[in-house]
């Protein structure tokens, strides 16, 4: 009950900071965006205090089910705002592009289950943690990438080269992380599947939507290195490309069984 | 000749394979695969004959699929054959790179040199370089893909997989002689626990035999084979005997069977069941349940007397006396269901290896940046594999940072 509360309080605090941080970009108010980003510090406190209790509770990581995974997510993206923000002070749009992400993710995680379940026999792997923290890493970077592809969009015609020639890099560099685990992901779900189902690919819906994401964040990665894309045409394509992420976490699980239909 | 080799190891080409693989593969997740043709014709109509001649019912193993991703080997092996090839000059490219570069305005050479020296860089000769391992990120990373396409094609066409259920003290012999005996079969761990756990006897082709325990995501190896823990089933447990007192004879029915002594009157079994209701007029009614599990397991069975068939719904420990013989059904016994797997030992190994290659080009390409500086007394000129841009300004800002203290 008293971790139910808990869960409550961050969803709370997001949205608290999300209107503190609109309201100071909209009146130009530091003072309301200085609060933003401590209401949002003091949330993902909470948020941390909460999976952590769960992990307790649940005796394994809490990352098993699609609010675990989901709650999971919300944190990552709070997190990785924060930590751009901290390391550099600048950077008060990340609270602007993080701080409803998080919310926006958070709360559907208060629509999904939230009771803890014993894990099943499949699921209790040492591949587990691996695969699914990666797995969270990758989703939570592919995020904010995509929100500063959104950002990039919606400022083009208003902010400086410097600030667009940022947000482009940050979304890049945020692509690079999230590809690298996106790539462990699946490598690591190959390993536990030949351990456990006999077979490292089965053509499982999540795992073909997972080398579908995998494919458009390669040709992301081609067309930046090689063809030398930026700017509009990469945040475009980084927004594209967390469609199908988010298909692939919420689509496949809600309008596709396979063998990934208890996460 | 040279055009063609030059599109076929093309970006270009690379990239509309990729693209081409996951338009097929959305197709795969959208379409039902491996139904029938009646499945289709209800499920899609008018669209079921398109699927069928288009083999869309099993895309990932059509001709088109595979040779895209054939097609996707040969990109890559051109590629990284070409890769290879300017791998030599690749470090020299670089610096050439940096020393046909405009200079940054605003740097100064001294400054530069010590803030070089603090980012890392090592100096020879007026060049500063860094991680120039880096130059090799994308030959290991398009290596490692190529390898792990060989590898799992040759997964994919080796393996061969068997399944098998057996009852606790039944045996399988394999086709090169290696024998597996299941001694002991549970669905719950010591603190009840769901985990199912067989333990298997293992004998070798070459005769050495060894006990080993299976689970999920346990699975034990056996030679060239590998046994999983893949499924359970529950099979009916009939004691059978002669007189209320003699010792009973227990069988064990994993399928419908008659069971009788005199071949006329007996039991025919049909099913286990997990569940059951009770209609309003009594009536016991078996019921499927999520996974087979046995929550108050019913059995399915008639009895056969005098030419006669009473069809009916039994609980376990009830006895019926039949032409002088006493059947009595017990508690349903569970038993393992195992899948056999055997494919020549480095494969796996292969698979694996080309997996760490993969992570390490990624890395090597994402985060061990090759870059280049050539400072000089007429200006400082920067050549990176990624972002020299980024590269001057955390020139600059070490430049600062330095001066400041």
């Amino acid at each position: 009950m008293m971790l139910n509360v808990l869960f409550y309080i961050p969803i709370a605090l997001y949205f608290v900071a999300m209107l503190l941080e609109f309201m100071g970009a909209a009146f130009k108010r530091a003072s309301l965006r200085r609060a933003a980003w401590f209401v949002l510090l003091g949330a993902i406190g909470v948020h941390t205090a909460y999976t952590v209790l769960r992990g307790i509770r649940a005796g394994r990581i809490p990352m098993a089910n699609q609010f675990e995974f989901a709650n999971a997510f919300a944190l990552g993206v709070a997190v990785i705002g924060a930590l751009f923000k901290l390391r550099n002070r600048s950077m008060d749009w990340m609270v602007t592009l993080c701080t409803p992400c998080a919310f926006v993710l958070i709360s559907y995680a208060a629509f999904q289950p939230q009771e803890i379940t014993e894990l099943m026999p499949a699921l209790r792997s040492v591949w587990f943690t691996a695969h699914i923290g990666t797995a969270v890493l990758s989703y939570a970077a592919f995020a904010v990438a995509a929100c500063c592809g959104l950002r990039y969009l919606l400022l083009e015609k208003k902010e400086t080269d410097a600030h667009l020639r940022q947000l482009d890099n940050l979304s890049y560099k945020l692509v690079c992380f999230g590809y690298l685990m996106l790539t462990v992901v699946i490598l690591t779900g190959c390993v536990w599947a030949e351990q456990a189902w006999s077979s490292f690919w089965t053509w499982d819906p999540k795992e073909v939507w997972a080398l579908i994401t995998w494919i458009l964040y390669s040709i992301y990665l081609h067309q930046r290195i090689r063809m030398n894309w930026r700017g509009r045409r990469m945040a475009f394509f980084s927004i594209l490309a967390f469609v199908f992420v988010i298909f692939t976490f919420v689509g496949v699980n809600t309008l596709m069984s396979g063998l990934h239909s208890y996460a | 000749m040279k055009k063609v080799l030059s599109f076929l190891r093309s970006m270009r080409f690379g990239m509309v394979l990729l693209a081409l693989i996951a338009v097929l593969s959305v197709f795969g997740t959208l379409i039902a695969q491996g139904q029938s043709a009646a499945y289709y014709a209800h499920a899609c109509p008018g669209w079921d004959g398109v699927i069928l001649a288009l083999g869309l019912d099993h895309v990932y193993s059509t001709w088109y699929y595979v040779a895209l991703f054939a097609a996707l080997c040969l990109n890559l092996l051109l590629c990284s054959v070409l890769r290879a090839g300017r791998l030599r000059t690749a470090r020299a490219g670089l610096i050439a790179r940096a020393q046909k570069a405009g200079p940054v305005a605003g740097l100064d050479a001294d400054q530069a040199a010590a803030a070089l020296k603090r980012l890392g860089f090592r100096e020879q000769d007026g060049v500063y370089t860094r991680r120039m391992l880096g130059v090799f990120g994308p030959l290991v990373t398009h290596t490692g893909l190529l390898l792990l396409m060989i590898a799992a094609a040759c997964a994919f066409s080796l393996a061969q997989k068997q399944d098998a259920w057996l009852m606790v003290g039944d045996s399988l012999t394999l086709a090169d002689g290696a024998k597996i005996r299941v001694e002991s079969f549970s669905m719950e761990d010591a603190s009840g626990r769901l985990e199912y756990t067989s333990v298997l006897e293992l004998t070798g082709a070459d005769g050495t035999s060894r006990t080993a325990t299976i689970q999920v995501n346990h699975p034990a190896r056996l030679g060239a084979h590998t046994v999983y823990q893949q499924s359970y089933a529950f099979a009916g447990v009939l004691d059978v005997q002669t007189a209320p007192d003699a010792p009973a004879e227990q069988v064990v029915l994993d399928s419908p069977a008659f069971i009788s002594l005199d071949g006329a009157n007996g039991i025919q079994y049909q099913q286990v069941y997990g569940d059951y209701t009770v209609t309003e007029d009594g009536q016991i009614m078996p019921v499927n349940t999520a996974g087979g599990v046995m929550v108050h397991p019913v059995y399915l069975t008639a009895v056969i007397a005098d030419g006669e068939q009473r069809l009916g719904a039994v609980l376990p420990d009830e006895t019926f006396e039949v032409g002088g013989v006493y059947y009595t059904f017990r508690e349903p016994a569970a038993y393992p269901g195992l899948r056999i797997k055997t494919q020549p030992g480095w494969v796996l190994p292969l698979l694996y290896a080309s997996f760490v290659v993969l992570i390490a080009g990624l890395y090597l390409c994402f985060f061990h940046v090759p870059a280049a500086v050539c400072v000089t007394q007429d200006g400082v000129r920067i050549a990176s594999g990624k972002d020299t841009q980024g590269l001057a300004e955390s020139l600059t800002d070490a430049i600062h940072d330095m001066a400041e203290q």
